[in-house]
Formats: C-alpha cells, sequence, structure tokens
C-alpha cells in the first residue's frame, strides 16, 4: 500500500481522445500496480490499458495523482465515491461525472460536463471549465444532486443546467444559460453571467455579482442585504480559500423571483453597486 | 476530605461539596448587523429562565462571540440553555427562538454545538413561520432555513445539538452584612465572566432566595426558603450560619460538563474570599440525589485534601 498513486502520462494525446472511466480512486484503492496497469482504456475507438499511456508509481491507495497534459483525457473520476483524485495540468470532459463522494482538484483547465448529474463530493477547478458544469446528462432530467463544484476561473454555458441540489461557484464570467431550468440548489457567479441566466428554473439560487440581464419572467423583490449569502461566502472563503471582498460579503442584493414561467420559486440575488 | 481548617484570605473554605444533576443542555450562536442587537436578542430569550423549578428551563448568556468565530462574520452572543430532559429542551428552545430571537431585529440563529450528534429539529420547527414562503439551502453539509419576514430574511440552522449537561453546581458566600456578600457575590461572578461552557442563570448571576426541597408548611410547594441559611430565622430553625454571619448570597452554575464546572468555581470561589466574608460553602443533599459532586476544598487545590472514596 502506498501514500499515493502516481499516474503519469507516457506521451502528449495525438491519435484521438482517451476515455479514462476506469481511472477512480475507488478503482485504484484495491490493486497492486500490475492490475492497475492492466484497467482498460479508449483511445478513440481503440482498446488500451493504463500501462501503455500512463507511467504508474505506488499502488493500493485512494489518493489518486495524474500528471500531463489530460486535456485530450476524459472521464476521471467518473462515478467515484471516496478518496482524492488531484490531476497535475488540464483535464477533458467529464471530470468526475456522475461521483458520489471524495474529492476532485484539477489544477489546470477542465473541459465540458465537469461534474454533470454527480450527487456528492467536491471538484476544484484551478483554471477554467467548459461547457455545463454539474449539468444534467443529455436526455436527463436531472443535473447535480449534491456535492460542490469550485471552478476558480471562467466557465462555458449551462452551468447548473437542470441542478436539483448542490452548489457550484464560478470564479470568473459564466457562459450563457447559467442555471438555467434550474430544479434546486445553488450556482454563485462572482463573474458576468450571459443571457439566459435563471431561465426556466423552478426553483434555486442564482447569486450574481457581475454584469446580468435579468429574464423578463423574473420580477424584483426587494433589495436586501441576505444573511444566507453571508455564511456561504464565509464558508468559501474557509473552505476553498477563495478571495471574495467584502463590498460582496456584506453587499445589497436585488432579489427577482422567477422564472414566472415556471414555478416562480427560483431566485436571481444580484450584487447591487452601493 | 480533612478536618484541616483551610482558608484563602483568612475565609474559611467548608469542607463540603455542591450537588449537582444531569441536565440536557445546548448552545445557541445568536449574531446581528451589532452587539447591541445581538445582545438584546439573547437577553430577551434568557429571560425568565432562572430555575428549572418555576421556568422549565434554566438560560443565560456564555459569553460574546466575536464576528471572525461566527458563520456569518458578524458579532454574536453564545447561550447557553438548561432544561430536565431532551422533549422540554427542544420545546423551550422553539419557544424562545421563536419569540425572542425571530422577532429581533438583524438576527440570525446558529447552532453552537456542531459536533453533537444528538440534534434536535428546531429550525425545521421553526420554518413553517416562512408559510410556505421559506427556503433552505445547504451550505458545507449544514441545512440553513430562511424565513421571510417583514424586515427581510431570518436565518436558522435547521438542528441543534444538545449534550448531558449538569445543572445546580453552587457555592454559597457568607459575610458579616449584605453589603459585602453581595460585594463578594459580585467579585464572583466577574471571575467567572466568559467561562466556556458555563452560566450563572440567576439574576446578575447570584441569587439571594436558595431553596431548599419541599416545604414544611405548605405542601403543595416544590421548593420553599431555604431557612437553615437564613440569618432572619436563626433562632427559629435549625440554622446552620456561624455566629457573625449576617447575609448569604448564592452563585449556581448550569454548565455543558462537569470540568466546565470546576473551572468556573475554581475561579469564582477564590474571587468571593474578600473583606467581610467568613466562609464558603455549598449546598448538597448528602450526596445521596445528585450524580455531580464538586468538593469546593478540591476545587480551590487545598493542601492534603483528597477526594473521598
Amino acid at each position: 500500500m502506498s501514500d499515493v498513486v502516481t499516474l503519469t502520462l507516457r506521451a502528449p494525446v495525438t491519435a484521438g481522445r482517451i476515455g479514462a472511466d476506469a481511472i477512480t480512486p475507488d478503482a485504484l484503492a484495491g490493486l497492486a500496480a500490475p492490475e492497475i496497469a492492466a484497467l482498460p482504456l479508449w483511445v478513440g475507438p481503440r482498446r488500451a490499458t493504463v500501462g501503455e499511456l500512463f507511467t504508474i508509481a505506488g499502488e493500493r491507495s485512494d489518493r489518486v495523482r495524474i500528471v500531463g497534459d489530460l486535456a485530450g483525457v476524459d472521464g476521471l473520476g467518473t462515478g467515484m465515491s471516496r478518496g482524492t483524485l488531484t490531476i497535475d495540468g488540464a483535464a477533458g470532459d467529464g471530470l468526475g461525472a456522475g461521483m458520489s463522494g471524495g474529492s476532485i482538484e484539477a489544477l489546470g483547465d477542465v473541459g465540458d460536463a465537469a461534474g454533470m448529474a454527480m450527487a456528492g463530493g467536491r471538484i476544484r477547478v484551478a483554471g477554467r471549465a467548459g461547457d455545463r458544469v454539474g449539468a444534467a446528462s443529455p436526455g436527463a432530467s436531472r443535473g447535480m444532486t449534491g456535492g460542490e463544484i469550485v471552478v476558480r476561473g471562467s466557465a462555458g454555458a449551462d452551468a447548473g443546467h437542470r441542478a436539483r441540489r448542490g452548489l457550484i461557484v464560478i470564479g470568473g464570467d459564466a457562459g450563457p444559460g447559467a442555471a438555467h431550468a434550474m430544479i434546486a440548489g445553488t450556482v454563485v457567479v462572482l463573474g458576468r453571467v450571459g443571457s439566459r441566466a435563471g431561465a426556466l428554473a423552478k426553483r434555486g439560487t442564482l447569486v450574481t455579482v457581475g454584469d446580468v440581464a435579468i429574464p423578463p419572467t423574473y420580477r424584483l423583490a426587494c433589495r436586501y442585504r441576505p444573511v444566507v449569502l453571508r455564511v456561504l461566502f464565509h464558508y468559501l472563503a474557509r473552505t476553498y480559500a477563495l478571495p471574495i471582498e467584502e463590498r460582496v460579503i456584506a453587499g445589497l442584493y436585488a432579489r427577482y423571483t422567477g422564472d414566472l414561467a415556471e414555478i416562480g420559486r427560483g431566485e436571481i440575488l444580484a450584487w447591487v453597486a452601493a | 476530605m480533612s478536618a484541616v481548617p483551610f482558608a484563602i484570605n483568612g475565609v474559611t473554605i467548608d469542607d463540603t461539596f455542591a450537588e449537582a444533576f444531569s441536565m440536557r443542555g445546548a448552545r445557541v450562536i445568536v449574531t446581528a448587523s451589532t452587539p447591541r442587537w445581538a445582545h438584546q436578542a439573547a437577553t430577551t430569550m434568557t429571560g425568565f429562565a432562572t430555575s428549572v423549578i418555576g421556568c422549565k428551563v434554566e438560560a443565560g448568556i456564555e459569553r460574546l462571540v466575536p464576528a471572525s468565530e461566527t458563520p456569518d462574520g458578524r458579532p454574536g452572543v453564545s447561550v447557553l440553555v438548561f432544561a430536565f430532559d431532551s422533549a422540554g429542551l427542544q420545546q423551550r428552545l422553539i419557544e424562545r427562538l421563536g419569540q425572542c430571537v425571530l422577532t429581533c431585529p438583524t438576527t440570525a440563529i446558529f447552532d453552537g454545538l456542531p459536533t453533537s450528534t444528538d440534534r434536535m429539529p428546531v429550525g425545521k420547527a421553526l420554518r413553517v413561520f416562512g408559510d410556505g414562503f421559506q427556503s433552505s439551502k445547504m451550505i458545507g453539509g449544514i441545512r440553513y432555513w430562511r424565513l421571510p419576514v417583514m424586515e427581510g430574511e431570518c436565518l436558522v440552522e435547521e438542528t441543534f445539538g444538545k449534550v448531558t449537561g449538569v445543572g445546580g453546581g453552587n457555592f454559597l458566600i457568607l459575610a458579616e452584612d449584605a453589603e459585602r456578600a453581595l460585594a463578594a457575590a459580585e467579585a464572583a461572578v466577574e471571575a467567572m465572566a466568559g467561562a466556556v461552557g458555563v452560566i450563572l442563570p440567576f439574576p446578575g448571576g447570584i441569587v439571594r432566595s436558595g431553596s431548599k426541597v419541599g416545604s414544611k408548611k405548605y405542601k403543595s410547594m416544590i421548593a420553599s426558603t431555604n431557612d437553615p441559611f437564613d440569618p432572619t430565622l436563626r433562632p427559629l430553625t435549625t440554622t446552620a450560619l456561624p455566629e457573625g454571619i449576617n447575609s448569604v448570597l448564592e452563585i449556581v452554575l448550569d454548565g455543558l460538563d462537569a470540568e466546565s464546572i470546576r473551572r468556573a468555581m475554581a475561579a469564582g470561589v477564590p474571587a468571593a474570599c474578600v473583606d467581610g466574608v467568613r466562609s464558603i460553602s455549598a449546598g448538597n443533599y448528602g450526596g445521596k440525589l445528585g450524580p455531580h459532586h464538586f468538593h469546593l476544598r478540591g476545587i480551590v487545590g487545598a493542601p492534603g485534601w483528597t477526594a473521598p472514596a
């Protein structure tokens, strides 16, 4: 048993994307190095093994570190339920999709669908994220149902699409469709938010600090200082070392309720410059 | 136990013990936009909470909590609440938080025993004040309820921890006159101010009307004046007062655990040993009723004192 299992990409990915659903702390926790090497991967349409693409150091640990430019490696941490997965570089699509526990830390940018339909655990992204952070799988009625995703940089479209529970924090800007059709949960965007923010949301909260276009199906309720945001921001600062300014923590927010095209129990809390 | 006299500043520390009982306790952190309003809410919710005998609950302010320590980064006050049993504790919390803190401008209500696995759904009960307009938020694994109110929103944590605490820790200050008894009691309270895990539930932390169990004359009374310690009754009853004692005041302590009470008494008893005080004693029932015994000499570190077998 080792403290950590380290997988290092042998060479940059050039022959198509790699499907790496098999690489999870759950799986590696019980495997010796030769067994880890034999785990199946996909390189485009071709079957391969972990050992073909990665060097392996350590064994039988649910602390996993992956090194290299993994922007073309998809599905890392899919369905994981425990342990830690550190990605020392960029990661591809579907990072932590469907995970229910444990934590993932990506030190670079990540692709689309990070934390898609996740139910628990934590994902931290030091860089940017692609589209559909914490969103629903294609055709599914629910996005993430629990857990936390914190993206330090910006994110693409449809963050939190159909999310049912859980927390998504985007430190930079968010693309169009943030919290679109959200069922419940919380999406926080510390930068600007694209169009269709909160459109068709049933419940849940979209917190915005930068510019946001409020959909016409939302109604202004009031301006106030929500204590719940103070608790949330202090938690984020404490847990994720997010640098959140006092003007944001203690600030004035306009509360818009909607989407009135749905049941109207959602809200957009939009920071207001004093 | 030791038969050797022991004194602090010339004040005899009686070789006796305070006898205390197990109670169910909770800690509530009330925050507000300013220290004034946090304190106002805490003061209101701890009113009429001196003794479970008549108030069904004992409550008091434990300490002021700086903004750097509260979940919302605002100034707060820590309140301890004690009741005889779990059901009573939960009901009293719902009543007092609902009537005294929910109503108070700018406040929010947090659990102060987050590591306790024994939980009470207090916020869950309070949420219905929102009449269906309430909403919840999960933050860091904790569920909070946002109750819409005319001012804006009141935030309350869904569940509160409870522990088996200790009620009825005490010591008695036997003085030559009422003025010096009060001065000594004030000094003791001051020395115990901010003790973690402890409250002094009586007015200003001081009791002038210590009681005995039951009544000699009125059968319906579950407690009545502690006549052995009443100086005005010295010739009329079996007095416990030595000559020269003309006033007695009592300090009562409730704590989240026995050690907290012990630490507080270790600060309070010596502080009460001032000019005009003859002795420090404690109330007990012979050790037959309460499981917690706080031996005065053991607490103050009397030389040669050993715990009874």
